[in-house]
């Protein structure tokens, strides 16, 4: 027998600002580092990194596949800034498999992506997306798909804390399939 | 093959040729001999062990140097049928220098020199400690230094390990300079930032 609620497919074209913040089933403190980038090839010196030739980039809460990669390291040895780009021509982009203390697990892909610290939270970081970002998260649970966005950028915001990693968007359209 | 016969060495008449070997295998060099072996007189085969020690002066920079070296023992093949000289190192430890400065420690099982200390081929599991960074090293199963170009190519299990970032490289290749400053790979490799990103 066929199920016997109404499948809804809703689109929603506007200008919106949203967040979506992690289930946090446990308090448990999730670690940012390390992240470990696997590259094709690379040259480094003691202040930058460039990575290319296929670049991938894994920590316990988020995963990066990208075209090509460079870090930026500050005086204090840290990484003050790390841009990944898609190869573009080939139509690859970025493509950020996020998860959270929860263990949901959002996508996003984007031609761009940078990364800068954000000393304002322990260990806090974001990672900014942009160029033909398109999300795919799984929120609220009332959705029977996960929802898919398509907006000018988004930010994943990093930190030691439950409610981290934390997406938002900006600007875009949104398309929801509620149970 | 080879003759295997061993004699002492107490004598004046070896001494010449020690010092020959020395100074084409460990450059300006202190040793203690203790035995040799030696086949007909132009294929020989000397065997130097405990305290070997070498300077390879920087023929560029008058009274500056491209490395210092001790190790336990030597084995030196000189005379060959081609003329030439060389020596396998045993436990090397090499400081080696960059436009006069010391940049780095070598240590290897074994090694072989080249072209006056220009070249240095150590394997068995190498480890070239920086002098320039504190905490700074590399590993690997085998390592060419290169004076000329200022340059160390490693191969095999490497890795390198940034003592201010706690970063660490693994990759089957890689290329650097002395200081260890920076470096270069071509293959599959991977960083590893211990504080994320």
């Amino acid at each position: 027998m066929r199920r016997n609620y109404l499948l809804f497919i809703g689109a929603l074209v506007a200008t919106f600002n949203m967040a979506v913040h992690p289930t946090a089933a446990n308090n448990t403190k999730t670690k940012v580092g390390p992240v470990t980038i696997t590259v094709g090839a690379f040259e480094y010196s003691r202040a930058a990194f460039h990575g290319f030739g296929g670049v991938t980039a894994d920590s316990s809460q988020y995963r990066l596949v990208a075209s090509d990669i460079k870090v930026v390291f500050g005086t204090n040895g840290s990484a003050t800034e790390a841009t990944l780009v898609g190869n573009i021509p080939a139509g690859k982009q970025v493509t950020a498999t996020i998860t959270d203390a929860g263990g949901a697990v959002d996508t996003i892909n984007a031609d761009r992506a940078v990364y800068k610290p954000d000393d304002t939270r322990t260990q806090g970081g974001n990672i900014v997306f942009t160029g033909h970002v398109s999300m795919k998260v799984k929120y609220p649970k009332s959705l029977a798909e996960p929802a898919i966005m398509t907006v000018t950028s988004a930010t994943v915001k990093l930190g030691i804390s439950p409610e981290y990693p934390s997406i938002s968007g900006e600007n875009g359209q949104l398309v929801v399939t509620p149970l | 093959m080879c003759c295997q016969k061993t004699t002492k060495v107490n004598s004046v008449a070896l001494s010449t040729v020690f010092i020959s070997i020395l100074a084409s295998v460990v450059g300006c060099a202190s040793a203690h001999v203790s035995q040799v072996k030696h086949d007909p007189p132009m294929n020989a085969q000397m065997i130097v062990s405990s305290d070997l020690s070498g300077e390879y002066p920087d023929p560029k920079r008058p009274g500056k140097l491209i490395m210092t070296m001790t190790a336990s023992s030597l084995v030196g093949t000189f005379g060959n049928s081609a003329g030439e000289t060389s020596g396998v190192i045993t436990e090397l430890r090499a400081i080696l220098y960059d436009k006069g400065i010391k940049a780095a420690v070598l240590t290897a099982p074994k090694a072989r020199t080249y072209d006056g200390g220009h070249k240095v081929v150590a394997n068995g599991g190498v480890r070239v400690m920086s002098v320039l960074h504190p905490g700074t090293y590399l590993t690997a199963d085998r390592a060419v230094w290169l004076f000329a170009t200022n340059k160390v190519i490693a191969e095999g299990h490497v890795v390198y390990h940034d003592g201010k970032s706690g970063a660490t490289f693994r990759a089957p290749s890689m290329v650097c300079d002395t200081k260890l400053s920076q470096f270069s790979g071509t293959s599959r490799s991977s960083l590893t930032i211990p504080k994320g990103f």
